[in-house]
């Protein structure tokens, strides 16, 4: 079809493709985090009494900070953020599909899901 | 009950492994097993348990994707479209969550858990015959096809405005109980806007994953997130939704649904028994 350079079928498979990608590198980081935490002493089991995580491990900006110090806890917080992450990229390229396929209407429909996930992900 | 951090590490693992391959196969994604079995089997907290059912649900709804996109069942359009109602719905929700206690939250999860297992029980038939086209669903560009041993079948949605209304519902249930009330979403594809079942079912599974991750950033800043459980349930629940999706064609639909309705029955009653009680 003219102007319509990519198939619902092309996007589809490209999306599982990101979707992949992102998944097997959300757990080859957190593997990463769980090494660096062997070398010191694992935490004691109690997650009975709910206390909340310190701010290192709640924000973006520390967990890329303890990360990049290569903190165990921070690394694996990393790869659960990067899990926590593919469905907005899916989002994020399907609203790039739509663009490809001129499709407005869902173009607008998709923005604004991306718009309402990023919103959650800066509010809290 | 484990007492040490091995034990407690495995058992871990396979409880995610189990929820995985359960929540890959019925496109209900691993929520429903795994707060119940972190706040009873493990004792853990339930804003713990709710962080890690938001981790599950993506985990699931991701790692299951791949093989469920190669089969070309889900729909985009119908899923980006309803996913303005259930991400509106989850951003309500989770705001709401902080403000009701913790017991109340488990009695609204176990009562949740028994619908949904109603709804299973109830799936329906597909007829195969080809409705007529929806007015609002033909504008949407919504009518699709979807592959049978026959080859690919059209299929026409149904009553797109209702099916909206019931999916900013489930959303708000997902972002006060953290979890992708896939049931909900399944229920509504299926009956509502009436999509062949394994439209329904990976569509969900799709949506799922969208919803939870629109909840995720607030659950995220007050800290129900525990690196410690993370790294024991993310990578157990990502093994068994790819092992649950490659299953899913040789499964046996109908006793799958039968097993998981018992074990939702069963987990159900404890958690509204805890709930009243106080234990959670």
């Amino acid at each position: 079809m003219p102007g319509r350079p990519w198939t619902d079928e092309q996007v589809e498979r490209l999306l599982g493709r990101v979707l992949q990608v992102g998944v097997v590198l959300a757990a080859v980081v957190l593997v990463g985090g769980v090494v660096f935490l062997l070398g010191h002493a694992m935490q004691a089991y109690d997650y009975h009494v709910f206390r909340g995580e310190s701010v290192d491990l709640r924000t973006l900006e520390g967990i890329v900070q303890g990360a990049s110090g290569l903190d165990g806890r921070d690394v694996i917080q990393l790869g659960v953020v990067l899990l926590l992450a593919t469905p907005i990229a899916r989002v994020a390229l399907s609203a790039f599909a739509f663009a490809r396929q001129r499709d407005v209407t869902y173009v607008v429909v998709t923005s604004l899901v991306l718009l309402l996930l990023l919103a959650s992900l800066l509010a809290g | 009950m484990p007492t040490n951090v091995l034990e407690l590490s495995v058992l871990l693992w396979l409880g995610a492994f189990g929820a995985g391959i359960v929540g890959a196969l019925t496109g209900l994604g691993g929520g429903v097993v795994i707060v119940p079995m972190l706040t009873l089997l493990f004792r853990v907290d339930m804003r713990y348990a709710i962080g890690m059912a938001l981790v599950s649900v993506i985990a699931t709804s991701s790692g299951a994707a791949a093989a469920y996109v190669r089969e070309g069942y889900s729909n985009v359009r119908v899923g980006m479209f309803l996913e303005v109602a259930t991400t509106s719905g989850a951003l309500a929700g989770a705001f709401l969550a902080g403000l009701i206690p913790t017991s109340m939250l488990a009695v609204v999860f176990g009562l949740f858990l028994l619908y949904s297992a109603y709804v299973t029980m109830r799936a329906r038939q597909d007829t195969g015959q080809l409705l007529p086209p929806d007015p609002i669903a033909t504008r949407l560009g919504m009518n699709s096809t979807y592959p049978t041993p026959q080859g690919r079948e059209p299929y026409h949605p149904q009553r797109v405005s209702l099916t909206w209304g019931l999916m900013a519902v489930a959303g708000l249930l997902s972002g006060l109980l953290g979890i992708g009330s896939g049931a909900l979403k399944v229920l509504a594809l299926d009956r509502v806007m009436r999509l062949p079942f394994k439209v329904s079912t990976t569509t969900s599974n799709f949506m799922i994953g969208v919803t939870a991750a629109a909840s995720a950033g607030i659950y995220l800043h007050r800290g129900y997130i525990d690196p410690g459980l993370a790294m024991r349930v993310m990578l157990g629940v990502l093994a068994g939704a790819v092992v649950g999706s490659r299953l899913l064609a040789a499964a046996k639909a109908g006793a799958l649904m039968v097993l998981l309705a018992v074990v939702i029955v069963a987990l159900a009653v404890e958690m509204v028994v805890h709930g009243l009680a106080g234990w959670i």
